[in-house]
Formats: C-alpha cells, sequence, structure tokens
C-alpha cells in the first residue's frame, strides 16, 4: 500500500522542495539562537520530563483533583472514541464549534468524526485552516501548510471562495483571520489540546497567532483534551516547556503566547459571591487521555518524555519527502510510528511507515529529550519480524545472509 | 596483529575498494590479515532480526581470528562491532586509523564534499577523521549545506533501499543536488552503502571513496 502512495507522493516535487526549504530554515534558526544558557534549560527540563512520567499516576491524581477543586469537569477517556463521545455529549446541539491547533484532537479524528455527526470543526491556525480548507496533509506539527506556497496556497483559496486573494502571506493571512474570525465570535464550544499541563491543576498552551487565547475565552464552554504523558510537576514547568518546545519547534526563544489555564471564568466581586463565565467561559472540561499511553510509558518510558516539539520531523528524511506517509494523523515522523504502534497496534505502525525509517539517527541526534527513537524503531520492527509481519525483500537477503554468510549472493 | 574485516557491500560489490586498502596497508607496512567468512549482522539488527542477529552473532565468534586490532571501512560494520561484540579487540574505521597513520602529502587541485555516513558521524561520532584524512591527503573540502550532526541521508541505510527503493533513490538524488550546489566535483564517502546509493545517481559530480583519495594521493607522491 504504502508503494503505490509513495511514487504519487515523490511526484509532487514542489512540495517535496518547499517542505524542505521550509525544515532548513527552522533549523537554521534553531542554530543560530542556541547558547550555553538555552542548553542549561533543555537539560532541566530533561530531568523534570523523566521524574514527571516516573511519578505519573501520582501526579495525574494531584492533577484531577486541583482542576476539580477550581471548578472544572475531568474526565478519564481510555481511548479515542471515548472522548470523543464526551466531547459530542458537551457539544449538545451546535453544529459548529471552533478548535485551537492540536495533535491530540488530530489523534482522535475529531474533525473528521465530528462531520459525520454533522458538526462542523472550524480550525483557528491559519496553516491548519488552510490545510483543511484545501484538503490538504498536513506536514509539521507547528508548521501545517510548510510544504504549500504562498502562489498555490491564494490561487486554491480564490478558487474556493470565488474571490481574488493576492498570493503574499500578508493577504492571505488576513482572508484567513477575517473568515475565521466570524466562526470564533459566533461558536459556543472552544476545544484545545495542552501543550503541557501540571498537577497543580494547570494547562498550557503555546501559540504566536493569538487564536487559542480566544477559542478558549469566546466560548462559553471551553473542552481541553490532555494527552496524560503531557504532564509536568509545576506551573513553572510548564513555562520551561513551551521555551523548549518553541526554541525546538519554531527555533524562536518564546512564541508570542503562553497561556495557562486552570479553570472557568468567574468573578467574586459582587457579595463576594462566585459568578461563573464572566468575560471568559463558564464551564471547563478536562479530559485525560489515554489511548495506548499508559502502555507507552511503561514500554519506552524515555519516549514519553517527548514534548511534541517537532524538531525530530525537521531532520527525518523520510518525513521530509515521504511526508504524510510517514508517521500518524496526528503524530509525525519516527515517533508518530511508535504512537501508532500504541494507540492502534503493530499491523498500522508498518501500514504508517515502520520500514521507511533509513535509521539514520538524525532525531535522535537533534531530539532535546535526547529520546532515540531509530533504537525504539528497531524495537518495534523486532516485534514486526517476531510476528511474521515482515518484508519480502528483507526476508530474502536475511536467508542470505543465515545460509551463506552474506546478503549477497556469492556467485554474481 | 590488525585484522582486516571489509563488510560484505565492499567485498562483493566493490571488491576493487577492499584491494585498494590492502595495497595501501602493504605500501604502509602495516601486518594485517583479511577476515570475510561469515557477515557482521548489520541488516539484521536494523530491520528487527534480532533471534536471527544471535544466531549469526555466534557463528561469526566461531571463526573470527585472532588479533589485536580491527580495522573495517564500513560504518554499519564498526557500529555493530561496537555496540554488539564486546569480546572483540579494539575497531577502528579505516579513516580512524589512516588519520592517525598518513604522512601529510602535497596539495593537489581538487574540491571535493565529504559525506558524513549517517552510523559512522551521527551514530559513532566520528566526523573529524575523515576530514583530517582528506586534508593529508592535500584535497580542498568544501562543506555542503547540510553536513555533520545534520547531515542528509543517503537513503541507502535501515534496508530502506530494499523495502523502499524509489524513497531511498529520492534521498540519494537530493544529496547529490546538495554536492553540486557545494561546488564539489567529486563528493567523497566513508561508507559502501553511502558509495552504492550515492553512485546510482546521474550526476556530474563524481563519487568516491575516501580510500580511493587515498589511494591516489599515496601514488601521486611518487
Amino acid at each position: 500500500m504504502i508503494g503505490n502512495e509513495l511514487e504519487k507522493i515523490l511526484k509532487e516535487e514542489d512540495k517535496i522542495r518547499t517542505r524542505m526549504k521550509s525544515f532548513f530554515l527552522v533549523l537554521q534558526r534553531l542554530k543560530d539562537e542556541m547558547s550555553d544558557e538555552q542548553r542549561e534549560m533543555v537539560e532541566k527540563l530533561k530531568e523534570k520530563r523523566k521524574e514527571a512520567i516516573e511519578n505519573v499516576e501520582e501526579l495525574l491524581k494531584r492533577a484531577e483533583e486541583n482542576f476539580i477543586s477550581s471548578g472544572c469537569q475531568v474526565f478519564h477517556a481510555k481511548n479515542g472514541k471515548e472522548a470523543l463521545n464526551y466531547i459530542f455529549s458537551e457539544i449538545e446541539d451546535e453544529e459548529m464549534v471552533v478548535k485551537a491547533k492540536s495533535n491530540v484532537l488530530r489523534e482522535i479524528k475529531l474533525d473528521e468524526k465530528a462531520r459525520e455527526k454533522g458538526i462542523e470543526v472550524i480550525p483557528t491556525d491559519v496553516g491548519d485552516r488552510i490545510v483543511e480548507i484545501l484538503n490538504e496533509d498536513l506536514t509539521h506539527p507547528t508548521g501545517p501548510a510548510a510544504h504549500l506556497s504562498a502562489e498555490h496556497i491564494a490561487s486554491r483559496l480564490s478558487e474556493v471562495f470565488n474571490t481574488k486573494i493576492p498570493p503574499t502571506p500578508e493577504a492571505i493571512a488576513n482572508f484567513i483571520r477575517d473568515d475565521t474570525m466570524k466562526y470564533i465570535m459566533k461558536a459556543k464550544v472552544g476545544i484545545s489540546g495542552a501543550n503541557a499541563f501540571a498537577s497543580e491543576g494547570i494547562i498550557s498552551l503555546v501559540h504566536s497567532e493569538g487564536n487559542i487565547s480566544l477559542v478558549t475565552r469566546i466560548p462559553e464552554k471551553h473542552i481541553a483534551v490532555l494527552g496524560i504523558d503531557r504532564i509536568v510537576r509545576s506551573a513553572e514547568d510548564t513555562v520551561t516547556f513551551a521555551k523548549v518546545q518553541s526554541l525546538y519547534a519554531l527555533g524562536k526563544p518564546i512564541t508570542a503566547y503562553v497561556d495557562l489555564i486552570s479553570g472557568p471564568s468567574k468573578t467574586g466581586d459582587i457579595e463576594k459571591k462566585i459568578v461563573k463565565g464572566m468575560y471568559g467561559p463558564r464551564e471547563m472540561h478536562v479530559i485525560f487521555l489515554d489511548n495506548g499511553r499508559k502502555k507507552l510509558m511503561k514500554r519506552f518510558p524515555e519516549l514519553a518524555r517527548c514534548i511534541g516539539c517537532g524538531a525530530c520531523v525537521l531532520v527525518c528524511p523520510a518525513a521530509n519527502v515521504a511526508a504524510s506517509l510517514f508517521g500518524h494523523s496526528g503524530h509525525r515522523s519516527a515517533r508518530g510510528i511508535a504512537y501508532s504502534y500504541f494507540i492502534e497496534g503493530l499491523e498500522s505502525a508498518i501500514s504508517r511507515g515502520l520500514f521507511l525509517c533509513t535509521t539514520c539517527h538524525s532525531c535522535s541526534e537533534i531530539c532535546p529529550m535526547g529520546i532515540e527513537l531509530p533504537k525504539i524503531m528497531k524495537e518495534i520492527r523486532r516485534e514486526a519480524v517476531s510476528n511474521n509481519l515482515r518484508i519480502d525483500a528483507h526476508e530474502r537477503v536475511v536467508k542470505l545472509i543465515l545460509e551463506e554468510g552474506s546478503p549477497y549472493p556469492k556467485k554474481s | 596483529m590488525i585484522i582486516y574485516f571489509p563488510g560484505c557491500t565492499t567485498n562483493q560489490r566493490f571488491p576493487e575498494l577492499r584491494k585498494r586498502v590492502e595495497r595501501i596497508l602493504r605500501k604502509m607496512e602495516v601486518d594485517y590479515i583479511l577476515f570475510d567468512e561469515v557477515c557482521c549482522g548489520s541488516i539484521l539488527r536494523n530491520t528487527g532480526y534480532r533471534e536471527e542477529f544471535e544466531e549469526n552473532r555466534k557463528r561469526f565468534l566461531e571463526k573470527f581470528p585472532e588479533g589485536d586490532m580491527i580495522i573495517t571501512g564500513c560504518p554499519g560494520c564498526l557500529s555493530t562491532f561496537r555496540e554488539e561484540f564486546p569480546e572483540l579487540p579494539e575497531v577502528k574505521h579505516i579513516s580512524e586509523f589512516l588519520s592517525e597513520k598518513l604522512p601529510e602529502m602535497k596539495e593537489i587541485k581538487l574540491k571535493v564534499a565529504y559525506h558524513d555516513p549517517c552510523h559512522l558521524g551521527r551514530g559513532l561520532g566520528i566526523y573529524d577523521a575523515p576530514r583530517e584524512v582528506l586534508r593529508k591527503c592535500g584535497v580542498e573540502v568544501v562543506e555542503m549545506e547540510r553536513n555533520r550532526e545534520l547531515s542528509w541521508c543517503c537513503g541507502g541505510g535501515g534496508g530502506v533501499r530494499l523495502a523502499y527503493p524509489e524513497l531511498s533513490r529520492k534521498l540519494s538524488e537530493i544529496r547529490m543536488e546538495e554536492a553540486k550546489k557545494a561546488g564539489a566535483s567529486v563528493l567523497v564517502t566513508s561508507c559502501p552503502f553511502c558509495l552504492r546509493n550515492l553512485n546510482d545517481v546521474n550526476s556530474e559530480v563524481e563519487v568516491k571513496d575516501l580510500i580511493e583519495i587515498v589511494e591516489e594521493a599515496l601514488d601521486d607522491r611518487k
């Protein structure tokens, strides 16, 4: 199956080049930005993440208690389906909701499943919205449209909206903002993920466009889906998390916004009585999503330290070229293959590109959390092989090595 | 005694390369024996055949001769030895060995780019030795945009060339374009897998193994 798709993708020369250029630009920024101070911060976060994953059960329990005491409603979802059912029951009769860009929401296929129920989910991140309107594949967690040129985007958008949009980044961004704002102002429900969350009962949302602040303030209900592996101990840790993430995702020391949210909006200014839903949402729902993460944390605890910056995507040859063929819908590159394995199983990991990895170590070299993805790929390959899910071409060579002492036939 | 382990790909796909190494060793009056009977199992390890790897490992150790040091030109074999065969003597990549032993040679007018093989560079941190060898050979080394830690994979590793040759091919084409952009007339690498994959691309830039440059420089000296 990968074969046919791959052939098609390899022909999309423009997209490959635009993507490679965008990715490399971020890598250069990261290189210029890196200092000893930054390196120290990264090391500190790595330790914090390690500690949090080791004590995840305790921290999750505390997080839940703290969210509840600040007025949130907490739900535990074992899988995507449970999370979606909860979200749909909270959306009630609304036909449209707005969302922040989030890998977890992609992972549970919120947009697709909502559409089946007649609910339209409007992405508010510019890149995300473009990719959605143009029905394209996303290319990087923080730069979904990094493979599309301004000219391509403008001409396709002009078609879809039957108008004339100049092919400049400014004109496109303005157009998308004006259109998206209409939905944000109307929506009753805003859905987000969380870059991280603290056991103190605080979620962090990292963004540059400002859209996430609107999605989580303007609608009366905010639903946040939290991948349980994104836990840290304190609010301070979520800020370090945001800084490292920004550095490795964008090559910038910090994004324009880091929102920390611990509960619904309220005022106690009148007779000291609490009135909920003052300028922000009246309700905040927090979903703790497992979806294979407990298994993942047990099997590969170092992988659970991942902060989702996507630096591994920027350097990965397979992700640069084979793009969406390599990884899970919410999680690109080798990391996504590993997530597929825990979310959907071994066969899914293979169909999502387990054997597309050249084991080149680019990802492990750059990973701020020191995750050795090639090692994890080899472990999952090992399971594939022992479960008889093998690649024919590999089988032939293995036979030769064992029978003739070399991968090449002796007489050739 | 030094054991020269060419590795299967050099041995069977680039027999000339093996001969070059042997000629260089003789010229440098290095006492060595050659061992090429059993594959190191690197491919088994990278594609998930762990049981088969263990089986092969046993056979390898039964046949492997006594010696004080192993040298190999194949980064795949090198990392397999270093990471999986603690009972073997010290293993050096040929570039590490030559960077210490080679004399300084006169400058020649040749602009080369060096392609860091993944398993040698990122895998084992060997970035400087091959560049030092090139310097001693008197050639001018230019760097491609993606070099050292950020080096672009040739596409030849991890069983991808076998499983998805079209992806492997695309990755090598991209690398050859980068070599051309850097203004090199030769792209030098130090891995038979890279050599093979990059060589398959039709380009005005020539692809050579480090060993070819060394032998040419040594010949030039006379």
